[in-house]
């Protein structure tokens, strides 16, 4: 049977015809190219890979072969022109000039006066012209060519002399092929008939111009007595041809009719076909005999005169014929002439149809070049049909049904026939377009040419299919990863199927896909991924999956899980964290959010997931979340935490929501001990900070004295809330509770109120005794939260002293802020003298003052104050308005520094060491300023 | 004596913070200098010289009738086993193959695809009427092949490389 192409061609009529047995191969033609390349496919990690390997291509070389035929036998007449015609092939797989030569053969009874090759390119037997040629014109694979070669008999030649010549063919491409035939002449006295024959295209029924089926030749076959005599009993023959050069069947069908007359030269009566005698005389008395029967034409003419000339012609319908040629050669005998001599071999060359079909079935016949012009007419249900068709058969589209995945592939396997009459390769495109009422794949899609059911690439989108064979392959589309999902698609792509023999030649079938296009999902969900979050749900009936709190500064960790379902294409998450369902929030500022995996490494992607076809992916990984120190309590709304899961791939998504609540700190303070002096009957006024250090805002917790009530000795003590200028005067009120501080606001976070315990010793006090108090704030504490504890119990009490001195002398300590250094204390950036606390910034100078001032009623002697540069700190000397330290009494009798030290140094800073006398009243005033430290 | 004062507020700290730079864990495939698997084609024509014995040249050429021999390697280059690996060989159109030219250096099935059959192992019969009438088995020609290929008996191990050879012959 013929030979099927590389992807399951498979010839159907010829199996029929040639048994079983030897292969009909037909050689490839020289300079084409065998091209292989191998696939191969194999499994790692749940996934299938596809690998191809290079492309090689094996050229085909020129192979030369001809053949020149037939070796003939004639008779002709003393002094005549005797013709020969032969037919000359190129078996070559690749063009050839094939040279041509002839000779005359010695050993003979004569030599020929010349003998001369003329071309006969329409095989009638007569010479083109009278042009002698010496070799064909360039013939391509498989063409012939008709040459006629005239010898000339010399006049001198004997009755039944004969004598031969040689026709000799040799390959330009290969001179070692050659060719040749031997003709033989037979001189004869008689009467010599000679035939030529020639066919011409009578009715052309499909109006294409050429030989094709269906069309009616006219044959006219001339008969000619070149003899010296009549030629007696010339009966001609000719038998219609049942195959064609390349012995494949055909069918000639004989028509005589009206429109088609079998006539004879000499009569213008019909011929008729029926064994029935002589039925025409001529003029001469000469008689035919004409008969056809089962497509064999006889002649009989009873004579013809020496120099006559005559036709009979006869038509045929090509009624089946393959590409190719049909040769044929009509016979004469006569008295003279015992073996029959051949006319010339005439040709009719039934030229090459191109038509092929891609469709989802092979085809019969061409219904169109477009999609869906092939249908059940033209397709045939019972032989190869595509493997992988959803949809309706025989309709000239491959549908697929199945759901796919977007990455993923989808295969339609088509089906090619050929319905020319000769090999061709058809080579395949794809536009992705719709050709109905669908649209075109996703942009991105890619299409591949493969062989039926592998990764096997068709080679350069080339199919090989000889005369009437079908074949198969495989369009593998596959989608994009990026691309949407769509449910219930339909994608519709054009192939087409173009020949090179005739590149006009195109037919196309479709693709279509009707299946949903899925795109892979994720979950989102707490450590088990089977309790919090699981499917769609980012909420927990809109409350968070899990509630934690921790401390301001303390990371609370979390623990989540992503999964990628079984069945799904692998993919990969970016995490983040929002404060917002609409994931366009971060959270507030200072809160850091951190993802870690179970390796202890930060990340924020979850790297490639694969999931298999029965078992999910899943990616487990910690949450850290740590509120910044010092943040506001949450109270009642704790922190919103969306956690997403991001595919950078697909846009696939999932989160899941979760709250963070800060912990209240509840810390209240009260500092610092202080010890003072008064005098008897005096009055002092000790200032303390009362501080909120927590992170919520104390409404209410008890200001008042502590165990020991500055009571002891007589004394009385009263608290007083600072109305902020630092110093107890008569618009400061009594404080008993932190309720009383700003107007019954409390304290804020972080903010401080100064309070003042004013302590008066009885008149009668004597100097040297020292009361000690206690002031604390309660540990029962109102916050804005409500009833809270303090956290810190130990820095709720300050312990003071009050000493009674004799001289009642006060000292009084100030400090203020010269922010400048400039040695004036004034603008918006200083801050003026004061006993309350101040706040400077490093760089900045502050100025003391302490005041020592003699209260009493006797004179104070001795008196020295002595004080020291503060840590942090440095003494500053040069301001731009002297800030040296300096002392004096009562504002004008200066008094020495006798310790201070060198500027920008620190130490201790005292007024003379000689000390001073106060009388009462008097004042003595220590001035220095230090810088802060940078 | 002492004074009493509440003392300068310290200056203000400046925290200098110090981002972690998030460092990004990317999953990715080791870098193999040539790609996990790789793969070779090559083809010689067998030319028989004068004593009988073969010699493969170089197959840029040949003539109708001549014989093409295929080599395909396929090599792992990674760690891991591969499985259910397949390697596919296919037999170029205007060339069949020739019987029994098959190698293969692992254990391996051989099977060829024919037609109306697909993918068989070999010898394959098709059933036929015979001259007498009378259902007969007959082996399927060889030339009746389109493609061949090896399915590996195991995985192809690492650092392994599996290898086939088979014969075509041209059309003439």
């Amino acid at each position: 049977m013929l030979r099927k192409t590389n992807f399951t061609g498979l010839v159907v009529f010829f199996a029929f015809v040639f048994s079983l047995g030897a292969a009909y191969a037909q050689a490839p033609d020289a300079g084409q190219v065998i091209g292989n390349q191998a696939a191969a496919t194999y499994e790692s990690g749940g996934q299938s890979f596809t690998v191809e390997s290079n492309l090689v291509e094996t050229t085909i070389n020129p192979v030369f072969a001809l053949s020149i035929v037939a070796d003939q036998a004639k008779t002709t007449a003393p002094g005549n022109f005797v013709y020969f015609t032969h037919v000359i092939t190129n078996n070559a797989n690749t063009p050839d000039t094939i040279s041509l030569s002839a000779s005359d053969n010695t050993g003979d009874d004569f030599d020929f006066l010349a003998i001369d090759i003329f071309a006969d390119a329409n095989s009638d037997g007569l010479p083109d012209n009278l042009i002698t040629i010496s070799q064909t014109p360039s013939l391509n694979a498989g063409e012939v060519y008709s040459i006629v070669v005239r010898a000339t008999v010399p006049p001198s030649a004997a009755d039944t002399d004969q004598a031969s010549l040689s026709v000799d063919a040799v390959s330009t491409g290969d001179a070692s092929v050659t060719g040749s035939v031997t003709d033989t002449v037979t001189v004869s006295t008689g009467g010599i008939v000679s035939l030529q024959k020639d066919q011409t295209l009578q009715n052309d029924a499909d109006g294409n111009g050429v030989f094709s089926e269906g069309d009616t030749v006219r044959v006219v076959i001339t008969y000619e007595n070149a003899g010296l005599s009549d030629a007696l009993n010339v009966n001609l023959e000719d038998i219609l041809p049942t195959t064609n050069a390349d012995s494949e069947a055909i069918t000639l069908t004989y028509v005589n009719n009206a429109t088609f007359p079998a006539l004879w030269s000499d009569s213008s009566t019909t011929l008729t076909d029926s064994a029935d005698g002589n039925e025409l005389t001529n003029g001469q008395g000469d008689s035919i005999n004409y008969t056809q029967s089962g497509g064999t034409i006889t002649a009989a003419i009873d004579a013809v005169p020496a120099g006559r000339v005559g036709t009979v012609t006869f038509y045929y319908t090509l009624t089946s014929i393959e590409e190719g040629n049909i040769e044929n050669i009509a016979t004469v005998t006569s008295t003279a002439q015992g073996t029959p001599e051949n006319s010339n071999t005439s040709i009719v060359t039934i030229a090459a149809t191109t038509q092929v079909v891609l469709a989802d079935a092979e085809a019969t016949s061409v219904g169109g070049p477009n999609v869906g012009d092939e249908g059940t007419t033209e397709l045939d249900s019972t032989s190869t049909d595509s493997n992988t068709d959803d949809g309706t058969d025989e309709d000239d589209v491959v549908t697929e049904a199945d759901d796919a995945f977007a990455g993923a592939d989808v295969r339609f396997n088509m089906v090619l026939t050929n319905l020319s009459d000769i090999t061709d390769s058809f080579v395949l495109g794809v536009a992705n377009t719709a050709y109905d009422d669908g649209t075109a794949f996703p942009a991105g899609t890619t299409f591949q040419f493969v062989q039926t059911g592998t990764s096997t690439p068709i080679v350069s989108n080339t199919v090989v299919l000889t005369a009437g064979a079908v074949g198969t392959f495989d369009v593998v589309a596959t989608f994009p990863t990026g691309a949407s999902a769509v449910t219930g698609a339909d994608f519709e792509a054009t192939v087409t199927a173009t020949s090179s023999e005739d590149n006009s030649v195109t037919n196309d079938g479709g693709i279509n896909f009707t299946g949903d296009l899925l795109v892979g999902s994720v979950d989102q969900t707490d450590e088990t991924g089977a309790t919090g979050g699981v499917g769609a749900n980012v909420t927990n009936g809109g409350a968070p999956w899990e509630a934690g709190s921790t401390d301001p500064g303390q990371t609370l960790v979390y623990n989540m899980r992503v999964s990628v379902p079984a069945g799904d294409p692998s993919n990969s998450f970016n995490l983040s964290a929002y404060s917002d369902a609409g994931f366009t929030t971060s959270l507030p500022a200072g809160w850091t959010v951190e993802f870690y995996d179970t390796s202890n490494n930060n990340i924020t992607n979850t790297g490639t997931l694969t999931p298999t076809g029965v078992s999910a992916a899943t990616f487990d990984f910690e949450v850290r979340i740590t509120p910044p120190a010092g943040v506001a309590a949450s109270g009642p709304t704790p922190q919103d935490v969306y956690v997403q899961a991001l595919s950078p791939v697909n846009g696939v998504t999932d989160a899941i929501y979760y709250t963070v609540a800060v912990n209240e700190i509840v810390d209240v303070s009260i500092a610092a001990n202080t010890a003072v002096q008064v005098a008897p009957g005096g009055v002092v006024a000790i200032p303390h900070t009362v501080t909120n250090n927590g992170n919520s805002t104390v409404t209410a917790g008890s200001v008042g004295f502590g165990a020991d009530p500055f009571t002891d000795t007589g004394m009385t003590a009263s608290i007083f809330l600072d109305d902020g200028n630092g110093v107890l005067d008569g618009s400061d009120t009594a404080i008993t509770n932190i309720s009383d501080i700003n107007g019954g606001a409390g304290l804020t976070a972080g903010e401080s109120a100064t309070i003042f315990v004013r302590v008066q010793a009885p008149a009668g006090a004597a100097p040297g005794i020292i009361e000690t108090g206690d002031v604390a704030i309660g540990t029962s504490l109102t916050t804005q939260f409500g009833s809270a504890s303090d956290s810190v119990n130990a820095n709720n009490t300050v312990a003071d002293s009050v000493e009674v001195i004799s001289g009642d002398l006060t000292l009084v300590k100030r400090q203020g802020v010269d922010a400048a250094c400039d040695g004036v204390i004034s603008g918006a950036s200083d801050t003026a003298l004061t006993q309350g606390a101040i706040t400077a910034d490093p760089g900045h100078c502050i100025v003391y003052e302490i005041v020592a001032a003699n209260t009493g009623s006797q004179p104070a002697t001795n008196v020295i104050i002595t004080d020291a540069t503060p840590s942090f700190t440095t003494l500053e000397t040069s301001c731009a308005t002297s800030c040296v330290p300096a002392a004096d009494i009562n504002g004008s009798t200066t008094v020495t520094i006798s310790t201070s030290p060198a500027d920008e140094g620190a130490g201790g800073i005292s007024t003379d060491v000689a000390g001073v006398a106060l009388s009462s009243g008097d004042t003595l005033t220590l001035t220095f300023t230090v810088q802060i430290n940078q | 004596m002492s004074g009493y004062f509440d003392g300068c507020k310290t200056s203000t700290l400046q925290f200098a913070y110090a981002f972690v730079a998030m460092i990004v864990l990317l999953v990715t495939p080791a870098a193999y200098a040539e790609g996990p698997v790789t793969s070779s084609l090559e083809a010689f024509i067998v030319e028989v010289g004068e004593d009988g014995k073969e010699s493969l040249m170089p197959a840029d050429k040949v003539l109708p009738g001549g014989v093409i021999e295929y080599h395909i390697t396929y090599s792992n280059n990674t760690s891991d086993g591969l499985a259910n690996f397949v390697v596919n060989g296919d037999i170029p159109e205007q060339t069949r193959y020739i019987a029994n030219s098959q190698e293969v250096n692992l254990a391996a099935n051989f099977q060829a695809y024919i037609e109306d059959l697909g993918w068989v192992d070999i010898p394959a019969f098709r059933t036929i009427t015979n001259n007498d009438g009378q259902p007969e088995k007959v082996e399927i020609n060889p030339s009746e092949y389109t493609a061949l290929h090896w399915t590996l008996a195991g995985d192809l191990s690492p650092e392994t490389s599996v290898s086939v050879v088979y014969r075509v012959k041209v059309d003439s």
